[in-house]
């Protein structure tokens, strides 16, 4: 077939002709376009595919203001408190990690993930110490520190030996996702931080699109048992709090500010919850308490609605993404007639793969919400 | 007037210091007892193992012929009352309730001084003409103030043997001298024995009946004042040459010959 | 002597009339006609319905022995206090630089890490290390034995040092998550858990214990004159201070086991009575009793009171009590007994 047209043809070539090179132009136009668009949508994808460990210099500012540079790829990972952990495990990078808080080695949730966490060496724990030393010795490529506790001083401390350190502050379900995004910054995950985004968002949905619809005067009240002690509430300004909002209760303690704060045991009665909601890791002892004969009339404890955050794996009433989890579960505890549609296990289960690559039944994990006293 | 204590080869040891040794002597009632001594010679130990305070490690004291090893610490503050040399800062107690507190070997473990105590009290500081003292705050008045209340505590406690560390230590020239008769009076009218450390032997050549000289814990010479005052004796007990410079009636004065010559007294 | 009877009186009668006035204030409504309902209820043999349930049961409950045992710890402490003071001869001691608070900390924190339910082992523990603290103490102070107060001070450092190292140390292998009791309970003290045993336990001993010191009232007026004048005056001044410290440690190791440490009142309050009726302790311990009442009472009703969340009666000990003994320092600058 001659490529080009014939010199000797007339000018004016036969409909026949010109279709016919028509279509030959047809092809080798196709054929260069196909070529064009492949290599840009090979570049197009290269751009945007997530990258993990991209060699380019990037900036991001973290949660305590400062201006963070990262250049090269995130291989060597340190985390100094648990739920920075929890973080790098949910984006899915545990496999980066080479120094951990002391505290996470024998968490049972990092444990059913990867088993090898135990044999990481431990930095130390936020509340008690972190050791510079050690931590140095790691040549991490990144430390995720927490904002109090002498954080600030450590990031400082680490960007004189030239080691870069993000500062996260998870307190709330927005600066949860916020932590989760700096870090995913830094290490080049960021769809996979939008993923998580997402998936708590969605939990979030399915909860208040149910309980905004509870007026006010038909809420329950509930209150929120801290750690630390019976009469140790969540005030207004916690994560607890939020998520009593949520699922549809109202905090009794919503009006005082701070940490969790004391209160005393005629104040209780006085605010005389219909649920009573204990931190998972509040200690049994303290739990018998519960039998005071004062607090019998107490709505909670003579409806016996007093119930404790799950889960025996990690606590779903402290600022991680399993906190959707738990406000789920606490709507679905206060009021089960308006959840009688949803699948709680199933979304417990199928919130875990999403997150963790394995269901809560599969890391043989309990929800362990019941109370005796 | 008879022997009322006696001292028999007492030893003390503090530590691997021996701080008295084979010390012996017979105290009788009504007479006034001078023990002599430089510093450190063991006078201040010697009294507290008089009433108890401190266990020897040798010999033996007995009161009216009763070892006071056997006795309750009660039973001997009964007949032994101290005055101490030193006087530590206490509460704001009044006078009158320190003065009372010497009734205590009288009374029961949970008894309280009665009105009688206390009026027994009063009438001790009255003794010493103090009684305008008895409602002043103890740490407020003088040193010698606080030396007279506590004489008066002693008396009130017992009459029979009163043991005084340097009792005139915080006094003023007059009332030195007052407090000593005073003393004196008490062993002539009430047979009081009184066993008293001092530092200045002129004192107990006006007073004292009877002197022990007491040199690195051992007794060197005792008797009675005139034969044991000479300037032999005194110049071994302290170590010096003294000079007898003053008589008056038939008793000596001394001062260090050193002092004199300094002072250039004998031109 | 003649102005302490009317004094006594008076202190009674406010006390009296704090405790009454205590029983109608608190976070929950209970007013003077509910509880006359309850009291027509309990002697006509009826039980009592509607509202008056609830209440009745804050009342029985929470408040009566909150008050009962603000009462018993303020008295049992400042009367420690003052026997501590005589004992050493020293009015800048009290019961807490013996380091038994710390100990007490360390014992508690200790039952609730130990397996097993039994909550009375918590209590235990927290009173056996307390008094082992006060032991500790003492005994240490007795081998240096230089200047007796000074070192005891010192010694009570070590202590509290040591028992607070040993605090963290548990903490640190057997405390993850941060459950142990907060510290701030056993360092500031409060009243809001006290139950009716605690009461049936503390109420007999400081009882005990306050009878016995005023029986011996007269002997600790003899015993602040020194070791060499009791003996003189025929006490064995060694085994009465063993006896009384450990009376005294014995109700103040109680009663930070229960209640956690309430600074102040041991120090203070003896200081005031002194002030008032003189350091003989035939008056002084009667007003030292009654005043560290009144004065507890007081603080805990503004504790569990004035807000929402429960202040840390220590809290309140501190900030009244600090510039108080400031001033009585001052004022009693001159007579001599600091």
């Amino acid at each position: 077939m001659p490529v080009f047209p014939d010199p000797d043809a007339p000018l004016l070539p036969s409909s026949d002709i010109v279709f016919k090179e028509m279509r030959y132009l047809d092809k080798i136009t196709t054929s260069y376009l196909q070529m064009f668009m492949t290599i840009c949508g090979m570049l197009l994808i290269v751009t945007f595919l997530p990258r993990q460990g991209w060699s380019e210099t990037r900036t991001l500012e973290d949660m305590a203001g400062r201006s963070v540079t990262l250049s090269g790829p995130v291989e060597r990972i340190v985390t100094t408190f648990k739920p920075a952990t929890l973080s790098v495990f949910a984006l899915g990078l545990q496999g980066k990690i080479v120094g951990i808080d002391s505290s996470a080695k024998h968490d049972r949730l990092f444990k059913a993930m990867l088993p090898t966490v135990a044999d990481l060496p431990g930095v130390g724990t936020k509340s008690r110490g972190i050791n510079f030393e050690t931590l140095v010795s790691l040549s991490p490529d990144l430390v995720i520190l927490y904002a109090q506790k002498d954080g600030i001083e450590l990031a400082q401390r680490l960007a004189v030996m030239k080691i870069p350190s993000i500062i996260i502050l998870p307190e709330s379900f927005a600066s949860v996702k916020t932590s989760l995004q700096i870090i995913a910054q830094a290490t080049g995950v960021t769809e996979r931080a939008t993923e998580v985004s997402t998936l708590m968002d969605d939990i979030l949905q399915k909860i208040e699109k149910k309980t905004n619809r509870i007026s006010y005067d038909n809420r329950k009240t509930g209150y929120f048992v801290s750690p630390r002690g019976l009469f140790s509430t969540a005030t207004g300004n916690m994560l607890q709090d939020d998520m009593f909002n949520r699922a549809g209760i109202i905090n009794v303690a919503h009006d005082l500010r701070g940490y969790f704060q004391d209160i005393s045991p005629e104040q209780f009665v006085a605010w005389n919850p219909d649920l009573v909601i204990l931190s998972q890791h509040l200690h049994q002892q303290i739990v018998k308490r519960l039998n005071n004969p004062a607090l019998k009339m107490v709505n909670a404890v003579a409806q016996k609605t007093v119930y404790r955050f799950p889960c025996d794996l990690a606590p779903w009433d402290f600022p991680s993404p399993l906190a959707v989890l738990g406000t789920l579960w606490l709507a679905h505890k206060s009021y089960p007639e308006l959840f009688q549609d949803l699948d709680i296990k199933k979304e417990v289960d199928d919130f875990h793969f999403h997150l963790f690559g394995k269901t809560l039944s599969e890391m043989h994990g309990k929800l362990n919400d019941r109370v005796y006293w | 007037m008879g022997v009322i204590l006696k001292c028999r080869t007492l030893g003390f040891k503090y530590g691997k210091t021996q701080i008295l040794e084979n010390v012996s002597f017979e105290i009788e009632s009504g007479l006034f007892y001078a023990i002599l001594g430089k510093n450190g010679s063991g006078k201040t130990t010697l009294l507290h193992c008089l009433n108890g305070i401190l266990q020897p490690d040798r010999g033996s004291i007995e009161i009216e012929k009763q070892n006071i090893a056997t006795m309750s610490r009660k039973q001997v503050a009964r007949q032994v009352s101290l005055v101490p040399q030193e006087h530590l800062e206490v509460f704001p107690f009044t006078v009158l309730d320190v003065v009372v507190m010497g009734r205590a070997p009288f009374l029961k473990m949970t008894q309280v001084p009665s009105n009688n105590d206390y009026r027994l009290a009063l009438e001790a500081l009255k003794t010493l003409a103090s009684e305008n003292l008895a409602q002043a705050n103890f740490n407020r008045i003088s040193g010698g103030e606080r030396q007279i209340a506590l004489l008066a505590s002693a008396l009130v406690q017992t009459t029979k043997i009163m043991l005084l560390d340097e009792p005139t230590n915080h006094l003023d020239f007059n009332n030195q001298y007052r407090l000593l008769s005073k003393i004196k009076e008490l062993c002539r009218t009430r047979g009081t024995s009184v066993i008293a450390t001092m530092h200045d032997p002129n004192m107990a050549i006006l007073y004292a009946d009877r002197v022990i000289m007491v040199k690195d814990g051992r007794i060197v010479v005792k008797g009675r004042t005139e034969k044991v005052m000479t300037t032999t004796n005194i110049n071994t007990l302290y170590e010096t040459q003294t000079v007898a410079i003053s008589t008056i009636g038939n008793k000596n004065f001394f001062l260090p010959e050193s002092a004199v010559a300094a002072s250039n007294m004998m031109e | 002597m003649k102005t302490t009877k009317p004094l006594i009186i008076s202190l009674v009668v406010i006390l009296v009339l704090l405790f009454l006035s205590l029983l109608v204030i608190g976070r929950f409504e209970i007013s003077v006609s509910d509880i006359t309902a309850m009291i027509n209820a309990l002697f006509s043999g009826k039980a009592v319905t509607g509202e008056l349930v609830s209440k009745q049961l804050v009342f029985c409950w929470i408040r009566l022995p909150r008050c009962l045992m603000a009462i018993l710890v303020g008295m049992g402490l400042s009367v420690s206090g003052a026997v501590y003071q005589a004992l050493f001869r020293n009015p800048l001691v009290s019961p807490d630089i013996l380091g038994v608070a710390a100990g007490c900390t360390f014992g508690a924190a200790l039952g609730l890490v130990l397996p097993g339910d039994n909550f009375s082992l918590i209590y235990i523990l927290s009173l056996i290390f307390g008094l082992l603290a006060v032991a500790m103490t003492v005994g240490i102070a007795r081998l240096i034995s230089v200047k007796p107060v000074i070192v005891l001070v010192l010694a009570g450092m070590v202590i509290l040092s040591f028992f607070n190292a040993l605090l963290m140390v548990l903490k640190y292998f057997s405390d993850p998550y941060d459950e142990l009791p907060s510290i701030v309970f056993w360092i500031m003290g409060s009243l809001s858990r006290v139950t009716w045993n605690d009461i049936l336990i503390i109420g007999p001993v400081v009882g005990v214990g306050l009878i016995f010191f005023l029986l011996l009232r007269f002997r600790l007026n003899i015993l602040s004159l020194g070791d060499v004048q009791s003996k003189s005056l025929g006490i064995n001044p060694s085994s009465f201070r063993l006896i009384l410290i450990v009376t005294s440690s014995f109700i103040v190791a109680l009663t930070v086991a229960t209640c956690g440490q309430i600074c102040w009142i041991g120090l203070i309050i003896p200081h005031m009575a002194r002030t008032l009726v003189g350091p003989d302790h035939k008056r002084m311990l009667p007003v030292t009793a009654l005043l560290g009442a009144i004065f507890l009472l007081a603080a805990d009703g503004a504790a569990r009171s004035i807000s929402a969340a429960e202040i840390p009666v220590g809290i309140i000990t501190a900030l009244t009590g600090a510039p108080v003994f400031a001033f009585l320092l001052y004022k009693n600058r001159g007579s001599g007994w600091v």
